[in-house]
C-alpha cells in the first residue's frame, strides 16, 4: 500500500495548473495578466517558482528577457515544452534552482523584476525571510518584486469566512492534485523586514489572493541569529495523543509537521555531525528517541511536505532541492567546520546527494536505515554494518503498518458501507484490522514473499478457522458459504496489499490487481449464484 | 478531472510495469568504484569486490526498483531495464 501511496503523492505538472486555478477559483490567470502589464520591453525578469511557466512565457511576450527558475523537474520539462511551442527559446531560459539557491547562481543587481506567484506560501517563515532578502540582492536598486500568493485575510469575520471556504477547497485541490499551500500572514511587515516598501496592487476573493508590489529602500533587517532550539525526547500525553493520530490517519492530510529549521540534540559543537530528516512529527520523535541523551549532534529538518521521508522522496516531495534550501537558510556554514551531511539512507530513492554537493559544498554521507542505528553508526567512525544498511521489518513495525494500511480502505469501505448497509459496517471494519493484524504478526513464517499467494493462503487459514468455530458453534451452510467468500476475498487483499508495506518487498499491488479483480468478481457472483442453484 | 485520473493512472500503469517486469542493469566498465549504490540500496543488492574495488554483478532478485542506485551513480552505470536483457 505504501508504495501506491507513494505514486499517488506524486503530483504531475498539469496537476499542478489546475490545482492552482481551483484554489484561486480561476483568479490567479488574472493576476498573471496583470503582473505581465508591468513588464517593458528589454526587462530582465527573474520568476521564482515558475511552475509551468505560463507567467514567464507572458512576459516574454511583452518584451522581456525572463530567466524561470522552480524546484520541481517536471514542471520544468512542461514549462520546455510550453516555451519551445512558443517559440520563445531566445527570451525564456529555464532552470532547475530552489529560490533559495538565487544569490548564489545571479549577479547582484541583474534584474529589473522579480516576479514570483504562489511560490511563497510553500515556504515556511524563515525561508520566505531568506529568499525575501535574496530577491534584494539580485534586483536593481531602481528594480521592482511583484508578488502574487495566497494571504490570511485580516479581520475575523473575513477570516473565518477563509478557513469555512478553503477547508473544502484545500481538500478538493488535494485529492484530484496533491498540491497544498499555506497562505501568508502578516506579508507587509515581512516585506519591509527584508528592506522593502511594498503596498497590494490587487486583492481578489476577500483578500485572501493578493499582488503585492514592492521596492528595495532600506536595508534589510538583519536577521537576528536566535538561539537554535534544543529538540528532546519527550513522552506526554499530548505526544501519545499524536503518536495515535499518526498510526490512525497516516495517509491522509493534514499530516502532523515540524517546524523546518535547524536544531540541536544535545550540546553539538563546531565538530559534531549534521543529521538531515524531513518534517514529519513522527520522523523526527522517533528520530530523538535513541538519540536525545545518547549523542551530540545537529539536526536539520527538512521540509518533505510533512510526509515520511522514503515515501516524500518516491513521490517527489523530498528533493536535493529541498535539502540544498534547508542547508542554505540555516546559515550551517558558519556554524560547523566540517562540510558533511548525514542523510537518512531512506531518502536516496528521491535525494541526489551530488546535487547537494555541487550547489552547496556540503558532502554526503548515507546514514543507515534506522534511527535506533544512528548511536552505533556515529561511534562506528560514520560507517555501516550490512545489518544498518538494510530495512529490517520488526514485529512492531509490522503491526504498526497493517493498521496504517488498514486504515486508508477502511476509510473507503466505511463510506461504501454506510450507504449500502450499514449494520455490516463495524464487522466488515474489525474482519478486515484483525486480518492485517494477523498477517503483519506471521508475516515472517510464509514460506514465499508473493504477496498474492500469501493472501490464498490467508484466505484458506481463515476458512480453515470458520470450520473450527462452527464446530463449536452452530452455523448455517448458507452462513458458513458467506463468511468464507468474505474471508476468501479478504484475504486475498490483505496479503496482496501488504506487499508494498515496506522498502523490503517488489510493490506488488498494482500487478496484483489483475488477479484481484476477476476473482474478486467471481466471488461476488458465487454468493449472488450459488445460493439459488443449491436451494438455501 | 478527467485528464488527473487519466494521468494517474497512467503513472500506476508504469509503476505495474516497472515493478512487475523491470529490475537493476548494471555496466561494470562504467563503475568508478565509488560504491553509492551499495550505501543506499535498502534490500543489499550490491557487494563491493575487494579486488577489483567496485561492484559485484548486483543481486537482482532482492531488488525493489526503488531506484535509489540509479539516482545516485555518479556514471550512469544503473539502469532499470527489462528482466533478463
Amino acid at each position: 500500500m505504501s508504495t501506491v501511496f507513494m505514486k499517488f503523492l506524486e503530483t504531475r505538472p498539469g496537476d499542478y495548473d489546475r490545482g492552482i486555478q481551483i484554489i484561486t477559483l480561476g483568479r490567479i490567470q488574472r493576476i498573471k495578466e496583470r503582473i505581465a502589464d508591468f513588464v517593458q520591453p528589454g526587462d530582465r525578469v527573474l520568476d521564482i517558482g515558475c511552475g509551468t511557466g505560463t507567467l514567464a512565457l507572458r512576459c516574454a511576450e511583452q518584451g522581456a528577457e525572463v530567466i524561470a527558475i522552480d524546484a520541481a523537474g517536471p514542471m520544468l520539462i512542461e514549462a520546455q515544452r510550453k516555451v519551445q511551442a512558443a517559440g520563445m527559446t531566445e527570451r525564456v531560459q529555464l532552470r532547475r534552482m530552489d529560490a533559495t539557491m538565487i544569490v548564489g547562481h545571479f549577479d547582484p543587481a541583474s534584474f529589473d523584476l522579480v516576479i514570483s506567484t504562489l511560490a511563497l506560501s510553500e515556504m515556511s517563515e524563515e525561508v520566505q525571510a531568506y529568499v525575501l532578502a535574496a530577491c534584494k540582492k539580485v534586483l536593481k536598486p531602481t528594480g521592482r518584486l511583484l508578488l502574487a500568493d495566497e494571504v490570511v485575510p485580516g479581520g475575523l469575520p473575513a477570516r473565518l469566512l477563509f478557513y469555512l471556504l478553503r477547508l473544502p477547497l484545500a481538500l478538493i485541490t488535494w485529492l484530484i492534485t496533491r498540491t497544498s499551500t499555506t497562505a501568508l500572514r502578516r506579508f507587509p511587515q515581512r516585506l519591509a523586514g527584508a528592506g522593502f516598501t511594498g503596498q497590494v496592487v490587487e486583492s481578489h476573493l476577500g483578500g485572501s489572493l493578493q499582488l503585492f508590489q514592492a521596492w528595495p529602500t532600506g536595508a534589510p533587517r538583519a536577521i537576528t541569529a536566535s538561539e537554535i532550539p534544543r529538540l528532546r525526547h519527550r513522552v506526554t500525553p499530548w505526544t501519545l495523543l499524536k503518536d495515535l493520530y499518526c498510526l490512525l490517519w497516516r495517509n491522509i492530510p493534514p499530516y502532523l509537521s515540524v517546524h523546518t529549521g535547524l536544531y540541536r540534540i544535545g550540546e553539538p559543537d563546531r565538530s559534531s555531525p549534521v543529521l538531515v530528516t524531513g518534517n514529519y512529527d513522527l520522523t523526527v520523535r522517533r528520530l530523538l528517541r535513541p538519540l536525545d541523551g545518547q549523542v551530540r549532534a545537529w539536526l536539520l529538518v527538512a521540509d518533505s511536505a510533512g510526509i515520511n521521508v522514503w515515501c516524500a522522496a518516491g513521490g517527489g516531495h523530498f528533493t536535493a532541492e529541498k535539502v540544498i534550501a534547508a542547508v542554505n537558510v540555516s546559515g550551517l556554514d558558519a556554524l560547523i567546520d566540517h562540510r558533511r551531511l548525514i542523510l537518512p539512507q531512506l531518502c536516496a530513492n528521491g535525494v541526489k546527494g551530488e546535487t547537494i554537493t555541487r550547489e552547496t559544498g556540503w558532502h554526503v554521507r548515507w546514514g543507515p536505515c534506522s534511527a535506533e542505528d544512528i548511536p552505533a553508526y556515529l561511534e562506528r567512525g560514520q560507517r555501516k554494518t550490512d545489518e544498518m544498511r538494510q530495512v529490517q521489518f520488526p514485529l512492531p513495525a509490522r503491526l504498526e503498518m497493517a493498521v496504517a494500511i488498514w486504515q486508508v480502505w477502511a476509510v473507503l469501505l466505511a463510506v461504501i458501507l454506510a450507504i449500502v448497509r450499514l449494520t455490516l459496517l463495524l464487522p466488515t471494519l474489525l474482519l478486515f484490522l484483525g486480518m492485517m493484524l494477523f498477517q503483519g504478526a506471521i508475516w515472517p513464517l510464509w514460506p514465499t514473499r508473493n504477496g498474492f499467494l500469501q493472501g490464498i493462503g490467508l484466505g484458506l487459514l481463515s476458512v480453515a478457522a470458520l470450520a473450527g468455530w462452527s464446530a463449536v458453534v452452530y452455523l448455517s451452510p448458507h452462513s458458513f458459504f458467506n463468511w468464507s467468500l468474505a474471508l476468501i476475498a479478504t484475504g486475498l487483499f490483505v496479503g496482496a496489499d501488504f506487499q508494498g508495506a515496506v522498502p523490503f518487498m517488489r510493490g506488488g499491488e498494482v500487478e496484483h490487481l489483475w488477479k484481484l479483480v476477476p476473482i474478486g468478481l467471481l466471488l461476488l457472483l458465487l454468493y449472488l449464484v450459488l445460493p439459488g442453484l443449491v436451494g438455501w | 478531472m478527467v485528464k488527473a485520473m487519466k494521468a494517474m493512472l497512467a503513472s500506476f500503469w508504469e509503476y505495474a510495469r516497472n515493478t512487475a517486469f523491470k529490475t537493476i542493469h548494471w555496466d561494470e566498465a562504467r563503475c568508478n568504484g565509488c560504491l553509492n549504490c551499495y550505501e543506499v540500496c535498502p534490500v543489499g543488492c550490491f557487494r563491493p569486490n575487494p579486488v577489483t574495488k567496485k561492484i559485484f554483478s548486483p543481486n537482482q532478485g532482492a531488488c525493489v526498483v526503488c531506484g535509489a542506485c540509479v539516482l545516485q551513480c555518479p556514471e550512469d552505470a544503473l539502469a532499470l531495464a527489462e528482466k533478463g536483457s
